[in-house]
């Protein structure tokens, strides 16, 4: 960290004063505006989606023994608290009644030589108070499981999964699921798998949906809600349609004590003057994003256990036997 | 300073080397666990438990069950069963005299109010859970609860009909004295069945079939009990068509459990008896109910399980096949609704759809009476239905 030159030319006594403070930030962004300007470049403040801590993951593996169960459960809720630190990452999410949680199955898998289907029927379809979307109860020769409803799925309805990839599109009807790479450009879907075999993670809220734009060799370009793109293995499995319960964005809750009823928390009230963040921004469109690899988990982190020296911090001609500071000499002794 | 290491020459001796900031130093702080290798000091594993398998079976448990998914149709494709639905005329002809005795709507409503106002019973109910108020904390009542009401209901109403309705009737029919004379009831006695190689399935491939339950009246007697339908009507249901799931598969409900009697279990099973009925009861989930279909389905596959304990019971099956039909018979009670079930066992072979099929006769959720809530007191009986104590009593008869 460097102080650096005063200008010569102080005539803007607020540009000194903004290089003062920015100086003494450990900032290293720095551009030909200076740190303040060069921030445009960096990623949009909450771009990034912060984990959800909603549930308890841990307790439920403990209820079900990590198998898949289509019973109700009670798990415990981690009221926006990350279970490790215990610290608050999710804002505005505590509290509420304690709703039955129904675990559901994402992933969607079926044979994949031509003309094979893995059929389920639809036994329910209710509503579930941990989601947007509703839910489904589809039973096949497999046992039964919920599944995300699309919009017009109903009891008694058929639907099939097939991961087969045939040379034409197929035709697709709305609640079947289908590798991208079967689906025709125009193809609403919704639980898309972000990589092959990961289970329906891209469009899982009510009423959302997405396009498929194009295929692209071994990639398939799908087009968000947002207007981003992006390019997925061909084998990344989809389900067809839009996802039910499109009002829920209409619907209001009616009181604020129904509003905590369900688990939310209020807002702090106070007064939050708006910065640059706020407000329409309009920009270009990112390019295509093309997710090949998944990334990489977080290395193990090291637990190290440091000799004392090592926690003195001291180095060099400092590092010296902690007993000499008391009188003791590094010189040997005689007997006297 | 480097941290102190044991010189290699040191450790080639082989001598104990204490470190002074271990928390054992110098003696222990916590003494070493007691590794005592008896069976007493073993945490049991499955393996341990005395009924324990090493092949799995498929079980349809009475106390922990699944609803069947499809309902009635789902039954007869477990079971290779077609559903009638109504009993025979004859049966019903037969029992519809009782609504011509004296005061017979007045001992209905007091074997009813015995059951939901006049029991002494206090025991903690579960909560009351309102769908649409949810948030509201409902306090804990205490009283009887719904399966002792609808097991008290049962006794009295079996009792009616064996005692009063046979002192009654026995002039004018005298067999009927002599059906209920040797009857022997149980009550609360565990029943459990198995029938080897019972269902196959995709999944699971062919496993052997248990139905176990413990319901409140376990009816026997030492007569055969002549079946239902004739051997020509038996011969005739080679061509019926079981009801077709698909894509549900009819074993997708059972649970696949290490855990299960060999043989049959059933009360008073060193006497020569013929199993007549079983009859239980079931209290709905508040938050998850079944449905009507579900329960009926469920009647019949424990009237099943009964049907397959007596012809278990005293080698009825030989390689594979039925000696005679053995029928039974079921009564349910959820919510003041009886599901009266007869089931004709022919062919203990379920996965062959080409021969002989299993009849079960159904009069799903007959209305008696409508209970009220469980937290409050029943002061009157609302809506009795004497139509379907006739039903209940041709049951009997039957």
């Amino acid at each position: 960290m460097s102080l650096r030159a005063v200008s010569s030319v102080t005539g803007c006594g607020y540009a000194l004063r903004s290089r003062l403070a920015s100086a003494l930030t450990l900032s290293s962004t720095e551009g030909p505006l200076g740190p303040l300007g060069a921030k445009r470049h960096l990623p949009k403040r909450g771009t990034k989606p912060l984990p959800q801590f909603l549930w308890d993951k841990k307790h439920l593996e403990e209820l079900t023994g990590g198998e898949y169960t289509h019973k109700p459960l009670r798990v415990n809720r981690l009221g926006g608290r990350d279970p490790e630190t215990g610290r608050k990452v999710n804002q505005h999410i505590g509290g509420g009644v304690k709703f039955d949680y129904f675990m559901i199955d994402n992933c969607r898998r079926g044979p994949s030589n031509f003309g094979a289907f893995y059929e389920e029927r639809v036994l329910e379809v209710r509503r579930d108070p941990n989601r947007g979307p509703h839910i489904a109860l589809v039973a096949g020769s497999k046992g039964k499981r919920w599944i995300l409803a699309t919009e017009n799925m109903s009891a008694g309805q058929v639907i099939k999964t097939s991961q087969h990839i045939p040379d034409n599109p197929v035709l697709a009807a709305e609640g079947n699921a289908y590798p991208l790479g079967a689906l025709s450009p125009g193809t609403v879907i919704n639980s898309i798998e972000k990589y092959p075999g990961k289970g329906g993670e891209f469009i899982i809220a009510a009423g959302s949906s997405a396009e498929v734009v194009r295929h692209q060799g071994d990639y398939v370009v799908i087009r968000m809600p947002n207007k981003h793109e992006f390019a997925l293995h061909k084998e990344c499995m989809a389900t067809v349609g839009k996802l039910s319960h499109g009002d829920l964005k209409d619907k209001i809750f009616g009181s604020p004590n129904m509003h905590r009823r369900f688990g939310y928390r209020p807002s702090s009230g106070l007064f939050h003057k708006k910065d640059g963040y706020f407000g329409r921004k309009i920009r270009r469109l990112p390019p295509v994003r093309t997710l090949d690899q998944p990334d990489l988990p977080p290395c193990d982190k090291l637990a190290l256990t440091l000799t004392k020296t090592d926690l003195t911090g001291l180095f060099g001609t400092a590092n010296v036997h902690n007993l000499l500071a008391s009188g003791y000499s590094g010189r040997d002794y005689h007997d006297e | 300073m480097g941290r102190f290491t044991v010189p290699e020459a040191v450790q080639t001796l082989g001598l104990p080397v204490y470190d002074p900031n271990d928390a054992d130093f110098p003696r222990k702080t916590t003494p070493d666990p007691v590794q005592i290798n008896h069976p007493a000091f073993r945490k049991p594993t499955l393996q341990d438990h005395v009924l324990y398998n090493e092949k799995p079976s498929l079980v349809l448990d009475g106390t922990d069950a699944e609803p069947m998914s499809a309902g009635l149709a789902q039954a007869g494709a477990l079971l290779n069963a077609v559903i009638r639905k109504g009993f025979p005329d004859r049966l019903l002809k037969a029992a519809s005299g009782v609504g011509d005795l004296p005061k017979h709507s007045d001992r209905l409503c007091d074997a009813i109010m015995h059951a939901e106002r006049y029991d002494p019973t206090l025991e903690k109910l579960p909560r009351r859970h309102d769908p649409v108020l949810f948030w509201v904390v409902h306090p804990r009542m205490h009283g009887t609860p719904r399966i002792a009401r609808n097991n008290i209901l049962l006794d009295n109403l079996f009792r009616y009909s064996s005692v009063a309705l046979k002192a009654q009737l026995s002039n004018a029919n005298p067999q009927l004295a002599q059906l209920f004379e040797d009857f022997r009831i149980d009550r609360d006695e565990p029943l459990s069945s198995i029938l080897p190689n019972g269902c196959s399935s995709e999944q699971h491939g062919v496993k052997d079939l248990v139905v176990r339950s413990h319901p409140h009246l376990t009816i026997q007697s030492s007569k055969v009990f002549s079946p239902w339908a004739s051997s020509e009507e038996v011969e005739a249901t080679a061509k019926e068509i079981v009801p077709d799931i698909r894509p549900i598969d009819p074993t997708i409900d059972l649970k696949s459990d290490h855990i299960y009697n060999r043989e049959a279990v059933l009360a008073r099973s060193w006497i020569p008896l013929h199993v007549h009925s079983i009859m239980w009861s079931r209290e709905q989930d508040q938050k998850y109910p079944w449905t009507k279909e579900q329960l009926a389905a469920n009647a019949i596959a424990h009237c099943f399980g009964a049907a397959v304990a007596q012809a278990t019971r005293y080698g009825e099956v030989v390689d594979g096949r039925l000696k005679r039909p053995i029928v039974t018979r079921a009564v349910q009670l959820v919510d003041g609704r009886l599901d009266l079930v007869a089931f004709q066992l022919n062919t203990v072979d379920l996965n062959n759809r080409n021969s002989v099929k299993n009849i079960a006769w159904i009069e799903p959720a007959q209305q008696l009476y409508k209970p009220g809530p469980i937290w409050e007191n029943y002061e009157k009986v609302v809506d009795l239905n004497e139509s379907a104590f006739v039903k209940f009593f041709a049951t009997l008869l039957g």
